[in-house]
């Protein structure tokens, strides 16, 4: 089942949104739409963060927009709205048992999926900001394939 | 949203990762070579899917109670493309299936379809770092089990079967097609945890194994019941670590052998990221069986071994034997000299040792049970006495006191029994290269005393894979049963046999 949720409801909803998201009244602003696709089970739910710079993607700082959907096995959409333009990354993970963590096995390795903007994977790691970003220069649609 | 944990945690597996740049020079001297030296055709690549056929040209009488299935796995595609492995354990995995029927023997082979596999055959061209060889443009190592390729053995298990390599999970096969089914976990908090190719299954069905995960300086063990439930699985530290193949289960204990072989990082190649250190010891880690607590670290001479037979444990004393090497040169030196041609001998130095850990005393110890003539591998026990006293050995060997095989691997099978002086020896023809061979129990019969020892042989000459049968108690009279494919298949590991029941 695809799932549609606008930024209206989703800040409603989610309250993880943050004050750069809502305070972003300047300059034009676009909409984000994310199909996230290979979704293997309707268990748990999708996070999704979008990350606006390398320094965000880092971790030092709290993302730009983040929301959590419910998950529902093949593809889930979200849409973003009133974003300023600029360059993105988008983070997902697929939290199945509900815990609100991305579990890891005994060696720490993730044992739920997860998946980055432009399927940017690094070799034993995370991709590097470079491989994650995109323009967003107008309402456009990006997919994230799951890992699994 | 633990966005924090989930950055550092992708890097959490980094333990296979490769990229030496090494191109077409291992393809190039492998095809130059091989016109010289017809035993390379037994590291000729597969190109091919599946194998099906009927075995052919028998000679001898298949026993009527040896029936059931001799499951093999090996590497099987070693290029792709112009692309060539440069190691022998990093070539693709096929599993194949040997049935024993009232008409002969069924043979079935199919390329085993990990992720790897399919993603490369999709691409046309190699896509990942291997072993200790990467092609050019890599992809992403994103896990081990990107790039694990169910290359080492077979665990047949309560139905399912499974196909085994060492840094990742096991892939279930369809044990009746042998159609590959998928990454199999035990449980989704054990994902991707390293499963490794040698597990000890008990006579009633319980399973024991291990996993070493290098870059967390992990091992890892797993109990798994005879109804494949997982019971338990846990983490041992193990600063330094090494890539340990093999390791040991009494009626009591686990033992484990971490070689002076280190996993040190600083190098693209997994294989190149461990250094020898002859000058230090190698180390006996011993841990309770129920709850793999209470570690003990015992000593020894710095070594090598691939392959143990089996441990038992008599008053507080722990005993098994392995095939010790002084040093690991024939994984990191022969076998890329062997895979490309320009070694003569690719059998390396092991030798059979019985060693003993004493947990009063708190030490270990070791004896040469053979002079240095006697090369052994693949030693393997009768399965109804696995993690109990055993008597008889089946192992592989060479005898350098003979003539020389033309071909560089162990040429003859051999019995070897503690209460004897001698070993039983069939050497066979200098045109077949050995496999490794096992231990049947015949139906009804008390454990080592009566059952035969079959196993498989690459005929470089005829370009045939053979498998003999033999009477456990006379290997050295030949085999009582041969029997041909009427194709020859890439010189394999390891494998089990399901007897009907």
């Amino acid at each position: 089942m695809n799932q549609i949720i606008d930024n209206a409801k989703t800040i409603l909803k989610m309250s993880i949104v943050t004050a750069a998201l809502c305070l972003s009244q300047t300059a034009k602003s676009d909409a984000l739409t994310i199909n996230i696709n290979k979704v293997s089970e309707s268990s748990g739910s999708i996070m999704i963060a979008i990350i606006a710079n390398e320094e965000q993607f880092k971790n030092k700082a709290a993302s730009t927009a983040s929301a959590i959907v419910p998950a529902a096995q093949g593809s889930t959409s979200i849409t973003f709205h009133n974003l300023n333009a600029g360059e993105y990354g988008v983070q997902v993970m697929h939290d199945i048992n509900g815990n609100g963590e991305l579990d890891a096995n005994l060696v720490g390795m993730p044992t739920e999926p997860w998946g980055f903007s432009n399927d940017a994977a690094g070799s034993f790691g995370p991709p590097k900001w470079g491989q994650v970003k995109f323009k967003l220069a107008s309402d456009i649609s990006i997919d994230v394939n799951l890992n699994d | 949203m633990k966005r924090r944990d989930f950055i550092s945690i992708l890097g959490a597996g980094a333990a296979v990762a490769s990229t030496p740049a090494l191109g077409n020079s291992w393809f190039d001297s492998f095809h130059k070579n091989v016109q010289a030296q017809p035993w390379m055709n037994a590291f000729k690549t597969v190109n091919q899917e599946s194998f099906n056929s009927t075995a052919v040209g028998i000679r001898g009488k298949m026993p009527t109670d040896l029936r059931g299935n001799l499951y093999r796995n090996g590497p099987a595609r070693h290029e792709i493309g112009d692309f060539r492995y440069k190691h022998w354990f990093a070539g693709d995995g096929m599993v194949q299936s040997y049935q024993f029927t009232d008409v002969g023997i069924q043979h079935q082979a199919k390329m085993i379809e990990t992720k790897k596999y399919v993603a490369e055959r999709q691409q046309g061209r190699a896509l990942y770092s291997g072993f200790a060889s990467t092609p050019p443009n890599p992809a992403p190592v994103t896990s081990p089990d990107s790039v694990n390729v169910a290359n080492i053995s077979v665990l047949p298990h309560n139905g399912k079967l499974f196909a085994l390599w060492e840094a990742g999970s096991p892939w279930e096969m369809d044990p009746d097609t042998l159609e590959t089914k998928g990454l199999y976990a035990y449980s989704r908090e054990t994902r991707g945890l390293p499963f490794s190719a040698h597990p000890r299954v008990e006579p009633d069905g319980t399973i024991w194994n291990f996993g070493y995960a290098s870059a967390a300086k992990k091992l890892i063990f797993w109990h798994i019941n005879a109804t494949g439930v997982l019971v338990k699985v846990g983490a041992v530290p193990c600063d330094p670590i090494s890539m340990p193949h093999d390791f040991l289960v009494t009626e009591k204990h686990i033992a484990i052998m971490i070689s002076p072989f280190h996993y040190e990082g600083g190098s693209d190649s997994f294989l190149d990221a461990h250094q020898w250190h002859p000058d230090q010891l190698t180390k006996l880690l011993v841990i309770d069986k129920h709850d793999f607590g209470n570690p003990r670290w015992f000593e020894l001479p710095a070594q090598w071994v691939f392959h143990f037979s089996n441990a038992y444990e008599e008053n507080n004393v722990i005993h098994f034997e392995g095939a010790r090497a002084p040093d690991p040169l024939e994984m990191t030196e022969r076998i890329p000299a062997l895979m490309q041609g320009t070694v003569d001998r690719g059998h390396g130095e092991s030798r059979l040792f019985h060693y003993q850990i004493d947990l009063n005393k708190g030490r270990a110890s070791e004896v040469a049970l053979f002079g240095p003539e006697l090369q052994s591998e693949f030693p393997a026990v009768d399965p109804r006495v696995s993690c109990r006293r055993h008597h008889r050995t089946v192992m592989m060997t060479t005898d350098r006191n003979q003539p020389p095989a033309s071909h560089p691997m162990l040429n003859a099978v051999s019995v070897y029994d503690d209460r004897k002086s001698d070993i039983d020896t069939f050497v066979y023809p200098d045109s077949h290269m050995p496999e490794e061979h096992l231990f049947i129990p015949a139906p009804n019969s008390q454990p080592e005393t009566q059952g035969w020892v079959v196993g498989t042989a690459v005929n470089y000459k005829k370009q045939r894979t053979e498998l003999s049968v033999f009477d456990i108690r006379g290997v050295s009279d030949g085999p009582i049963y041969t029997a041909e494919l009427p194709y020859m298949l890439p010189l394999g590991l390891h494998g089990k046999f399901v007897q009907s029941s």
